[in-house]
């Protein structure tokens, strides 16, 4: 177990109080050996915290803070770490600033990953301050320029090995990424068979110990019905109809007679209606009213949600049900919807809190479908937070007819959330996985390209400065495959000095060498990719800093 | 029980409201149409196209209650009738 300390609480800083008329804040300024020493010394701190939970003998973390329930938090999971570390040293705390931006940055691109890229981090610049310290006649800006070229070339080669994901393979990617949990791998892999690989599968807190998913085939809104008289299933509270028009508005209906052109059809053919709209109270009345005693099939819910996000799940729903959108927004006029406007869904269930609608083919377009999701992946690759990614997944899964919700569970508030972390981190990597492939795991892959691979001595270095580029990567792909072996307390050359093929490793659970893949020992390709990428791009900044300028400030033990 | 001039009291027929469609509306939908109708119990002296047991609509924004004898009685005036059935 590692503990951190954070000394910090027991002491209170202030600016400079001597310059605090001034009407400007003073700086500290840092150059050259001693601002690079301090950053490095920054890295190091927060990599030797976070890179001891890397793999699957990875330690345990205990973190105090008043952030997290009970003021502490047990956690194997590396973003968790690095998110709780701020130094007492301005300079230190930049670097561990930059770094956990680009490790935050793995964990929303791809899920996991962000040990990786920390541990890659700090070898990058450990080993780039090592090259340009022994060799001063070196071109700084020349030498990084190299590096990203060339890591450039390994993202390439990354590409090329990856190997689509299977089904059978789905359970291990969950289970290594839920940092080796068996229960957990199977629940996450057995909710992705069932909602499909396009489906979406998002995590939430039960309220129980269990842990446990759910899984629904269809459109889901999160409101229920506005009168209990819609019920016409009393066992379950629910209104349940086969084969139903919709009707999807934005605009409050104020008076019934709004809807006498789309009702007209449905009374005279005794068809079945939802009603997606706000209605007020009279309506709803009436329409229970029409219920109760005209033995009418209406059912009203209110739109999900609220503001723009509100506007987009309409338009969502009304796509998959083939609807007119009628909409405040557009300046539509609900007195001229008539019976033509309205979608059609296979069958409807209404509860007191969700609605739950089964899509048919009979109004909507395939293709038109298939623009909208094509459209919502494309500003999910763009939303830059969490929170608007996942918002976009839930449409994306709405559309596409799967959605799987795993709901989490534990003992303690503490257990439930780390649980929570994991299984979140899970989550995202079998996408990851199912987005771009998987490669063997361990950090053999990355292991491999640096030192079997023919893709470094295939690179003909013209300068100097590329050769040390080269050796640099060469070491650092190296260190997160040396770092869980380190954790595991086995030197690498006990396992790997005989093995040469790509998928070839050793498998630490088993204790045995194998065909990686084939064990199970896989990563998403695209958590390597994303770390890889993150971690050159955050040691490229620090080797290219020469100045830092920080705001001055004392430290005062608290009186 | 005799109206002067071309006052008409008439008596309010409840009853529930359905659309040609077949729609049901609530006393409260009902309540929202300007014109009522009603059943004529007595008219007034001077009124000539109105006569007693007539069932009409009427404009319910001019209309008036009273009570005679325990019964709820509406009191109109003959322009602001619109419809003789």
């Amino acid at each position: 177990m590692l503990h951190i300390r954070c000394e910090d609480v027991y002491l209170w800083y202030q600016i400079k109080s001597n310059y605090m008329n001034l009407g400007y804040s003073p700086k500290d300024l840092a150059f050259d050996e001693e601002a690079q020493g301090k950053l490095v010394s920054g890295i190091k701190k927060l990599s030797k915290a976070v890179k001891s939970t890397l793999g699957p003998s990875g330690n345990t973390v205990l973190i105090e803070s008043p952030n997290h329930t009970h003021g502490l938090t047990v956690t194997k999971d590396g973003v968790t770490v690095a998110k709780s570390i701020d130094l007492i040293d301005p300079i230190e705390n930049l670097a561990v600033k930059i770094v956990k931006q680009a490790a935050d940055r793995t964990a929303t691109e791809a899920g996991d990953g962000t040990t990786t890229s920390i541990v890659l981090t700090e070898s990058l610049i450990l080993n780039g301050l090592d090259h340009l310290n022994a060799n001063p006649s070196l071109n700084r800006t020349e030498l990084l320029r190299s590096l990203v070229e060339v890591s450039d070339l390994v993202v390439e080669k990354l590409k090329q090995s990856g190997k689509k994901l299977t089904n059978a393979m789905l359970t291990d990617v969950a289970t290594i990424s839920a940092n080796n949990d068996k229960n957990i791998g199977g629940i996450i892999a057995g909710v992705y068979k069932e909602v499909g690989k396009s489906g979406i599968v998002t995590v939430e807190r039960s309220q129980s110990t269990e842990t446990y998913a759910e899984t629904t085939l269809g459109l889901k809104i999160d409101r229920g019905y506005l009168s209990p008289l819609f019920i016409n299933d009393q066992k379950k509270d629910e209104c349940v109809y086969e084969d139903v028009m919709v009707l999807v508005a934005d605009m409050e209906i104020s008076n019934i007679l709004q809807l006498e052109l789309v009702l007209k059809p449905i009374i005279q053919e005794n068809k079945k209606i939802l009603l997606i709209a706000p209605c007020n109270v009279n309506v709803v009345n009436t329409l229970a009213a029409n219920v109760m005693k005209n033995n009418l099939k209406i059912v009203a819910i209110q739109p999900p949600s609220f503001g723009y996000k509100q506007h987009e799940l309409m338009q969502d729903i009304a796509v998959s049900v083939g609807a007119t959108y009628y909409s405040e927004k557009t300046g539509d006029d609900l007195s001229l919807i008539n019976y033509s406007d309205l979608g059609h869904a296979a069958k409807v269930i209404v509860s007191s809190d969700k609605t739950i609608l089964i899509k048919s083919t009979a109004r909507s377009n395939q293709q038109t479908i298939d623009e909208r999701v094509a459209q919502l992946w494309q500003s999910h690759a763009q939303a830059a937070k969490k929170a608007d990614k996942d918002f976009l997944l839930e449409r994306i899964a709405s559309l596409t007819g799967g959605i799987g919700v795993i709901y989490v569970g534990g003992n303690t508030d503490l257990e439930q959330k780390e649980l929570y972390d994991r299984v979140d981190d899970a989550v995202c990597a079998v996408r990851s996985a199912l987005e771009e492939g998987i490669l063997p795991g361990s950090g053999r892959a990355l292991h491999h390209i640096a030192t079997q691979d023919t893709m470094f001595s295939s690179i003909v270095p013209h300068s100097a400065e590329k050769l040390a580029a080269i050796h640099i990567l060469k070491q650092s792909l190296q260190a997160p495959l040396n770092q869980i072996l380190t954790n595991a307390g086995i030197s690498v050359h006990s396992v790997y000095d005989d093995v040469t093929e790509f998928n070839m490793g050793y498998n630490l659970k088993t204790g045995s060498h194998g065909d990686l893949i084939k064990m199970g020992v896989v990563d998403p390709l695209k958590v390597t990719r994303c770390a890889l990428q993150n971690a050159i791009s955050v040691a490229v900044t620090i080797l290219s800093t020469n100045a830092i300028v920080t705001m001055a400030r004392v430290y005062e033990p608290q009186p | 029980m005799k109206p002067i001039g071309k006052y008409i009291v008439i008596s309010n027929i409840e009853e529930e409201v359905k659309t040609d469609t077949g729609l049901l509306l609530s006393a409260r939908d009902a309540d929202e149409f300007r014109y009522k109708k009603a059943k004529v119990v007595a008219s007034g002296t001077d009124v000539t196209h109105i006569k007693e047991g007539d069932v009409i609509h009427y404009d319910k924004g001019h209309s008036f209650t009273m009570v005679i004898s325990g019964h709820h009685y509406t009191i109109i005036q003959e322009r602001d009738v619109v419809i003789v059935l």
